[in-house]
């Protein structure tokens, strides 16, 4: 059996007589890539902090332990007082890790990141994609097993929204972590995710679940049969659970 | 765009400088034309150049009453940054605590200083103590009210990014709280710096041996307009000088505000 490193079972959240979830169920396993795909608004950012234990939930059960989880939040939150070395560094320097061995991890990860020669840069003097990049690092950094990924990629253009998820696609690959992203973009979905558990609309519930299998194709050809299929797999779910 | 903007931004810093020294001398040969014209006797309106040239006479003795005055706004000032910053970080750290204190806060506030600063004489006497407290006393409340209100207005995305690295409360403020609120602090800190020299004048009018208001209280009672004048000079240099280095820290511990400004 694989080791699951996080189950949800029957989760509800209302606020008041606001329902936001409705009856959730899914697991992540070990190492697995999972994306959530939803309309924006749905509450895919509700359930985030839910399982981070920064809101409490209505009725369900959680299980799996998050204490060492990385997150990325939507729109990144980088410090604008804090260079690029002292945004990645920071969760690293609040664990007390030592300055020279935390700098030394990040130096060498930096042009992984395509963000050698830019540790002294302040963010406002970075592109938006490069902003997300020292983001994604600062995300991975602590070497967390799980990684929360909250719409990765939501604020930046097509064109450099694609090139990024392609690199994304290859980091994860590499990098052999369990990833749970939030996504409402269905191509973003099929790049990075091995399983996409597709959300409704307010409240969400779930709809589907399919896993991507793209075959001997290459994840990051979009033009490929297998990703056009899966795409279309995942469009046809929408559309006939859909309702409105 | 960028290259452009920085030779015409250091342009126009010139420029304003210009118009800055240019609109002070046109007030100046006013005001000593005016003088001249309708022949102003020295007790009623002294002209700039006998204002400067009580300045100059004056020279040791206003230095001597200057570094009294100089030390205690800046005792006071420093006094108030101690307690406005550890009443904000109480009031931001309990809920119950910024209710009990805040209110009290406005009230002591609203007591007018000339009403207070008498009882502070008699509770700490007539030296340096009762006047670094007088300064203290109306200059704690806009540092506090600034960094207060900063740190509620702290970005909850960036709290909560720290809670998921298990940030403790110190680590916390450090990264988060007090960078943020830095620029707020400063502008709270840019007006206790204009009240400081101001607290301490009106201290030294009160009673003492030293210090400009001293001095003031003598020139009026032996009717020298040219150096109360003298004296509003020393005044307004010193509080321009602590107001400016207010604002160049500021700039320094926080670069990024300064950036947003100009963007």
């Amino acid at each position: 059996m694989v080791s699951m490193i996080l189950e949800v079972e029957g989760l509800w959240k209302e606020y008041g007589s606001l329902h936001v979830l409705r009856d959730l169920s899914f697991s992540v396993a070990r190492g697995e890539s999972v994306a959530l795909l939803g309309p924006s608004g749905c509450g895919k950012t509700t359930l985030f902090r839910i399982l981070l234990r920064k809101e409490g939930y209505t009725r369900g059960t959680i299980r799996g332990t998050f204490d060492a989880a990385g997150y990325l939040p939507q729109g990144g939150c980088l410090f604008p007082w804090k260079t690029v070395m002292e945004n990645v560094e920071l969760p690293l320097q609040i664990q007390r890790v030592d300055r020279a061995i935390r700098r030394d991890r990040i130096e060498a990860q930096l042009s992984t990141f395509g963000l050698a020669g830019f540790s002294d840069t302040y963010p406002h003097e970075l592109s938006g994609g490069m902003k997300q990049r020292v983001a994604l690092l600062r995300t991975i950094i602590t070497g967390a097993p799980i990684l929360f990924l909250d719409e990765p990629f939501g604020a930046l253009d097509t064109i450099t929204r694609h090139r990024l998820q392609i690199w994304l696609a290859e980091i994860i690959a590499d990098l052999d972590r369990t990833t749970l992203f939030v996504t409402h973009d269905i191509e973003e979905a099929v790049l990075l995710a091995q399983r996409v558990i597709i959300l409704t609309e307010r409240p969400a519930g779930i709809l589907g679940e399919q896993k991507i299998d793209l075959g001997t194709d290459k994840r990051t050809n979009r033009m490929s049969r297998a990703f056009m299929h899966a795409k279309e797999t995942l469009l046809t779910m929408i559309e006939e659970g859909g309702g409105s | 765009m960028k290259p452009e903007t920085v030779p015409s931004s250091s342009f126009r810093r010139l420029f304003r400088s210009l118009l800055w020294v240019l609109s002070l001398l046109i007030f100046l040969l006013l005001w000593q034309g005016i003088t001249s014209l309708f022949n102003l006797p020295t007790w009623l309106l002294p002209s700039p150049i006998v204002t400067l040239s009580a300045v100059i006479n004056d020279a040791p003795l206003l230095a001597h009453h200057l570094t009294a005055t100089a030390l205690a706004a800046a005792w006071g000032l420093g006094l108030a940054i101690l307690l406005g910053l550890t009443l904000a970080m109480l009031m931001n750290g309990s809920k119950v605590f910024s209710d009990l204190i805040y209110p009290h806060l406005i009230l002591l506030q609203a007591v007018p200083l000339i009403a207070v600063a008498p009882i502070i004489i008699i509770w700490f006497g007539l030296d340096l103590l009762s006047k670094v407290v007088i300064v203290a006393f109306i200059c704690t409340f806009p540092i506090c009210v600034s960094t207060y209100e900063g740190f509620r207005t702290v970005d909850s995305g960036f709290r909560e990014l720290l809670d998921t690295f298990h940030a403790s409360r110190w680590q916390r403020y450090r990264h988060l709280h007090i960078p943020a609120t830095l620029p707020g602090i400063f502008a709270g800190l840019k007006i206790a710096a204009t009240y400081s020299v101001m607290g301490a004048v009106i201290g030294e009018w009160l009673g003492g041996s030293r210090g400009i208001g001293i001095y003031m209280v003598r020139a009026l009672q032996s009717f020298r307009t040219d150096r109360l004048f003298a004296a509003i000079v020393i005044v307004m240099v010193m509080s321009f000088a602590i107001f400016k280095g207010v604002d160049l820290l500021g700039a320094y511990l926080a670069p990024w505000s300064k950036r947003r400004h100009d963007e």
